[in-house]
């Protein structure tokens, strides 16, 4: 649920404020390639003509790591000291039939992470700017099972 | 029709500076540390050079842009110097302009250096500090090491392997390059580890520990090639030819689709049959007698013996565990200590590969000296494993 003094990372990449955040890819409209994020023209046809295109919530994982220490800023830009840092997963999700994308993973333990497990997409807190807005990104997390 | 590179252009002197942490050296002092004795074993004068190729890949932090850094160091005689960028294969890449160069019939003599300044930079490597621009700021903060743990991740998952069997196989990658850099004066790191070691250390990307990363390097690696003709009125008796060069860049289809099982580099099997079929070579693991491959992490080594041919589909684990590449094995990997412990220079790097492929096929590499190699191959893979630059290329005796 979205709360006031939220903002996305960038303009364009999820729908936001929503209950069910979609990603905003594109579609080419001459030859069907899904691309992530919005591309204005198709890599695999090079026609100029694409159209947003909101992608599957679900998908499953690809691969995946743990990124086990602070990433060097730039360009990171993260808001982690190498004091409070704490590994956090990051993966692929194949979603069926459209693009794999590269996200942040909120399970970071490998006992927990498997090779195509089911992912749905959430927007998770990132960072807060200096106007004390809290920076929310996307992310993907394990579908817990029934 | 092009008939490739084969046997039309020779090495006539090679040079590399020692790698490591050269504080008190400037990119100017390391390529002239490479220059001297790339100079001194061709036999030739500086006025003999045609053109020259700079490959250097953090320009903005160390050496400069164009080509001037190169022509300024060994104030070269005002020949073009055409300075060239292409992530790990950087080093590589300057070969090839000047290998092309000779080839064409455009210049007699050229020159292909490498070289990177690091650490009195601020910045001691990867990720490149890029410019705050809407893509750093959603890119899910994956590094390196992360980028490559995920092919380890998808390798155990598609082979069936146990992350335990996969970790002991990848430790005995980086044992192995530091009990061969332990032998090579020019490395980095020349200190030798225990298998054990290597499996406690600290996680940097999981499953990729400290010790399945590379170093990050100072240093400058040369070379100078001409055709055999010149060659043998040089008096050179000894003749090391390039036999492949090839190259094969991503065009992202493996960022985005299901045509690629993440468990292996797809720029690296084209790359790899394209440079087979320019050197003549049927069956790689019988033909090569040493190969030198982009270790950037013990990962990138186990599945790069696999995209190479060299072991089948699945089988790398094995043929590491059975000591298939280890120096005294029967077909040696990294025999100078590789990325991991020769060092990183990004820009040398492909340079200093093939400088122990020459100094091997010409008796020269020492205590690491193999018995009687007579071809060689050499690979950088820059990038990330589904999203590079990937080259392969093959050096041999001439008759070879």
């Amino acid at each position: 649920m979205a709360r006031p003094n939220q903002i996305p990372i960038a303009e364009g990449l999820f729908t936001w404020p929503d209950d069910n955040p979609r990603l905003i890819g594109s579609r080419c409209r001459a030859c069907g390639e899904v691309t992530f994020p919005h591309q204005p023209s198709c890599p695999a046809c090079c026609a100029e003509d694409t159209e947003d295109y909101l992608l599957a919530r679900k998908g499953t994982l690809w691969t995946w790591t743990t990124q086990g220490f602070l990433p060097k800023s730039p360009p990171y830009a993260g808001p982690e000291t190498p004091e409070t840092f704490r590994p956090y997963g990051v993966g692929y999700v194949e979603l069926p039939g459209e693009v794999r994308v590269e996200a942040r993973l909120t399970e970071s333990d490998p006992e927990k992470l498997g090779i195509g497990m089911a992912m749905e997409l959430v927007v998770v807190p990132f960072a807060t700017d200096s106007q004390g807005n809290e920076i929310v990104t996307f992310a993907f997390a394990p579908v817990p099972k029934t | 029709m092009a008939r490739g590179i084969k046997d039309k252009v020779a090495i006539i002197g090679m040079g590399c500076s020692r790698f490591g942490e050269r504080w008190n050296d400037g990119p100017e002092e390391l390529m002239i540390e490479a220059f001297d004795e790339a100079i001194a074993d061709a036999g030739i004068a500086k006025d003999d050079l045609g053109a020259a190729w700079l490959g250097v890949f953090f320009q903005e932090q160390s050496t400069g842009k164009s080509g001037l850094p190169l022509s300024q160091a060994l104030r070269l005689p005002n020949i073009p110097v055409t300075r060239v960028e292409n992530l790990c294969a950087t080093g590589t890449e300057a070969l090839r302009g000047a290998v092309y160069a000779v080839a064409a019939g455009a210049v007699d003599i050229a020159l292909a250096m490498g070289v990177e300044k690091l650490k009195d930079t601020g910045y001691s490597g990867l990720p490149e500090r890029t410019k705050g621009t809407f893509e750093d700021l959603w890119l899910p903060g994956s590094t390196a090491p992360g980028s490559f743990a995920q092919l380890a991740s998808a390798y155990a998952a598609k082979h069936g392997v146990s992350m335990e069997d996969l970790k002991r196989a990848m430790a005995h990658v980086s044992w192995k390059s530091h009990e061969n850099g332990a032998l090579n004066p020019k490395a980095h790191l020349r200190n030798r580890i225990t298998i054990e070691k290597v499996l406690e250390a600290p996680m940097i990307s999981y499953p990729l520990g400290l010790y399945d990363c590379c170093g990050v390097s100072d240093g400058a690696a040369c070379a100078i090639v001409t055709t055999p003709e010149i060659a043998r009125e040089l008096g050179k008796t000894d003749l090391v030819t390039v036999k492949a060069m090839q190259l094969a860049p991503s065009n992202g289809v493996e960022m985005s689709h299901a045509s690629w099982d993440g468990a292996h580099a797809m720029t690296a099997r084209i790359a790899a049959k394209r440079a087979y079929e320019e050197a003549g070579i049927r069956n790689p693991r019988e033909e090569l007698d040493l190969i030198e491959v982009h270790d950037c992490f013990s990962i990138t080594e186990l599945v790069t013996m696999e995209d190479l041919g060299v072991s089948g589909d699945g089988e790398a684990v094995r043929d590491i565990m059975d000591g298939v590449f280890d120096r005294d094995g029967a077909l040696p990997v990294q025999v100078d200590g590789g990325l991991k412990c020769f060092g990183h220079p990004i820009g040398a790097t492909g340079l200093r590969m093939v400088y122990e492929i020459y100094l091997q096929i010409l008796g020269r590499a020492g205590e690491r000296q193999l018995d009687n190699p007579r071809l060689g191959l050499t690979h950088n893979l820059g990038g990330i494993p589904n999203r590079n630059v990937c080259s392969v290329s093959i050096f041999g005796r001439y008759d070879a």
